[in-house]
């Protein structure tokens, strides 16, 4: 029961549509930039598929149609039918940054897909180390000590790797260390509901 | 917070508590308990099962000297205000368990997120580091920091600034905390050694913990 879902999926995009797609982003990758509202309560973060570029909306297509298939796989009655609401935008990672173990609030999926960054994992397991890996944190911090090896699951970011998860689940990214720079874009999607999405009022 | 209405109760339950601490140890009794740190755990590696399924283990508090017997009276009574804080109904009259590891961080030494599962809390003292407490944030570059996680997923997007919480430790510093919390360390920044202990403690409940059996 209550199996966590997560999709992954290498070479997402061809490499064509994957140079396509940064050649695109990367001329205006700074208007995305955003820190948290602790820092910055004025900053806004424009939604990259409202940019009517080609290869923009055959990324949001292809994006959409995974996050239907995550529908089916967590057992949405009649997904087909859900309207999803998504907002992504693309982020820049330099040699030494990371991200600390955060969830997305108030959504319902999260999602991550890599165009570019430097490989620098061995793939060999570690305990002391920081190896650029994308970490999905256990969401039952109760389970047997015996366990342990499952309380983590690791990832290793390459490029056209597509990766969307249910947003309750804390990850963190380990510092990076590849030489140039990790570019990816984040995509959040939120499900409305059939009964009561549509009948909210500002108070 | 002040609630106007008498009405009004605000109720504030399932708090997570952490002890934080400056340690009144003497500088001798500090470094007495860093050289038994290192004598005792130089044959023992400290890493996962899934690294190395056949790693024996340890416990300093089985050490016969004076300075890790007022070093296992101080966590006995750091677990008992724990407890106190925590809400046990008579907390004394539990058995409490523990068992403490000597571990060494060298530059750019981290340690990954976890819990501590199958026990109730978990404490650490930091004997000696060089203490690294850089300006600015550390959103997005590390800062050799303690970190904690919230351990509720499901909250107001508005309260993400709480989602972590962060703690710069320094020598002679202890923090305890209930073992399902999940936390983690930054990679360390300092250049000389961080000597540091782990203490892992379970509570022995007297109604069932006297009768299990291996079977």
């Amino acid at each position: 029961m209550w199996p966590v879902n997560l999709l992954i999926e290498e070479d997402f995009l061809t490499d064509e549509d994957n140079k396509e797609l940064l050649k695109t982003i990367l001329p205006e990758i700074d208007k995305f930039n955003g820190v948290p509202e602790i820092f910055n309560r004025d900053i806004k973060i424009p939604n990259l598929f409202l940019e009517n570029k080609p290869i923009i909306q055959k990324f949001k297509i292809m994006v959409k149609n995974r996050l239907y298939q995550m529908l089916h796989a967590e057992g949405f009655i009649d997904p087909d039918s859900l309207e999803i609401q998504v907002n992504a935008f693309p982020r820049r990672f330099t040699k030494g940054m990371r991200a600390r173990p955060h969830t997305h609030r108030g959504i319902d999926y999260t999602g991550v897909y890599y165009l570019d960054l430097e490989v620098t994992d061995k793939g060999q397991n570690s305990c002391d180390n920081d190896d650029g890996r994308l970490l999905f944190i256990d969401p039952i911090a109760q389970r047997s000590r015996g366990l342990n090896h499952n309380m983590l699951i690791q990832l290793i970011p390459k490029p056209r790797l597509l990766i969307m998860h249910p947003s309750y689940v804390f990850h963190e990214s380990e510092m990076y260390k590849g030489n140039k720079d990790r570019i990816l874009i984040v995509i959040n999607a939120k499900v409305k509901d059939r009964q009561q999405a549509d009948s909210f009022i500002t108070i | 917070m002040n609630l106007e209405n008498p009405n009004i109760v605000l109720q504030r339950h399932w708090p997570v508590n952490i002890i934080i601490e400056d340690v009144n140890i003497t500088d001798e009794d500090n470094q007495e308990l860093i050289r038994i740190g290192i004598e005792h755990s130089k044959e023992f590696k400290h890493v996962p099962d899934i690294l190395d399924p056949n790693r024996k283990g340890y416990n300093l508090l089985d050490v016969e000297h004076p300075v890790i017997d007022k070093f296992k009276a101080y966590i006995k009574s750091r677990v008992r205000m724990m407890m106190h804080a925590e809400g046990f109904i008579d907390p004394e009259k539990y058995e409490i368990e523990a068992l403490v590891v000597a571990r060494q961080h060298e530059h750019g030494d981290r340690s990954k997120t976890h819990n501590h599962r199958g026990c109730d809390y978990v404490g650490v003292y930091y004997a000696d580091l060089d203490v690294v407490n850089e300006p600015g944030d550390n959103f997005k570059q590390p800062k050799g920091r303690f970190i904690f996680t919230d351990p509720i997923t499901q909250r107001s997007r508005a309260l993400n600034h709480t989602q972590n919480v962060d703690i710069v430790v320094r020598p002679k510093f202890m923090i305890m905390h209930p073992a399902y919390l999940y936390h983690f360390s930054e990679p360390y920044l300092g250049q000389k050694t961080r000597y540091f202990f782990t203490i892992v403690v379970r509570i022995a409940e007297p109604i069932q913990h006297p009768f299990y059996k291996k079977i």
